[in-house]
């Protein structure tokens, strides 16, 4: 299940952070703390990590669009 | 900042420019779906142009657009918009995507250690598309996108990025920085206005310790359009051109 939220979740990612979106996402993991064996509370601190990066990098406003399209994959996938 | 104003609509085929007294000079506006070059020196507002026009089509005309900055930061960008009178807070329709921060957190070599960055560009500019909806791209700009390629064949690879972004199906706006302050030469590698389905060019005429900006369009496809250079006027109330 991971290995599929988490290739959902980068194509998410892919319009703000490109290329970067895979090491991205990798990067917000390792900073949050979650492993392989990840609950629906874990993918929500880290779609909330996300967010702040989204923030940084596109504002706000954008990074608000894609916290909802993240919090529906996971309340999908989980 | 500019307030919205009722004018009558001109040829939904064209991306007007808001830009006072310059559409009448191209039919109306840029054709809709054209790779259109904003070059000029450094100074000669072209970034502000740029945004100006993507800003003023989501006031005006409700336009989704996304402005790819590859070397100033969003913030950064910000304040210097805020200079001018524009609040990029203000709209959700342009989103401004700050590639420079992410250079900086992972590198310019991209996750694979030899991104291709054009094919990265047109990848990005098609899955925002795809996903939020835009129908005006702006990249800022070529000079800091050919410091990240690395280019074989520059003449083939930038044919075949321009009619990547064609494909795209939007209204591309590529900002590009002149250097050579004695030639006309609108891009680094002299092949760029050949591609470009337009070019608007920000002239510099700096003389007797003045500087006073000029517009014109060099080439813009599918168009009957002045020739002339346009005194540029930048105020409070957005940018204007004076006619002859």
């Amino acid at each position: 299940m991971t290995g599929d939220i988490d290739g959902r979740i980068v194509d998410y990612m892919r319009p703000l952070f490109g290329e970067f979106a895979g090491s991205a996402l990798q990067q917000q993991k390792v900073k949050v703390g979650i492993g392989d064996e990840a609950t629906r509370a874990d993918y929500m601190r880290l779609v909330e990590s996300i967010r702040s990066m989204c923030a940084e990098v596109a504002g706000d406003i954008v990074a608000a669009k894609v916290y909802a399209g993240l919090v529906t994959i996971v309340r999908e996938a989980t | 900042m500019p307030e919205l104003v009722q004018e009558p609509k001109m040829s939904s085929n064209r991306i007007r420019t808001w830009v006072q007294n310059l559409d009448e000079q191209m039919e109306g506006g840029i054709p809709k779906g054209s790779v259109v070059l904003v070059c000029g020196r450094p100074g000669s507002l072209k970034s502000s142009l740029t945004y100006y026009i993507m800003y003023m089509q989501a006031l005006q005309e409700g336009r989704r657009s996304i402005y790819l900055t590859l070397e100033q930061s969003r913030p950064s960008f910000s304040r210097h918009l805020a200079h001018i009178g524009l609040n990029p807070e203000a709209s959700d329709e342009v989103a401004i995507l700050d590639l420079s921060t992410l250079r900086k957190t992972f590198g310019d070599a991209g996750p694979k250690g030899d991104t291709n960055w054009l094919n990265a560009i047109l990848g990005q500019a098609a899955s925002y598309k795809q996903l939020f909806g835009c129908e005006i791209v702006g990249l800022d700009s070529m000079s800091a996108l050919y410091s990240l390629h690395e280019f074989q064949n520059p003449r083939r690879e930038l044919f075949h990025f321009f009619e990547g972004l064609r494909t795209l199906g939007v209204t591309v706006f590529l900002v590009s920085e002149m250097f050579d302050p004695t030639k006309d030469i609108f891009a680094r590698y002299e092949v760029e206005d050949f591609l470009a389905d337009g070019v608007l060019h920000l002239k510099v005429d700096r003389n007797n310790g003045q500087s006073n900006l000029y517009l014109g369009i060099v080439k813009m496809r599918e168009t009957r359009h002045s020739r002339d250079y346009f005194p540029l006027i930048v105020d409070a109330s957005g940018f204007e051109v004076v006619p002859h």
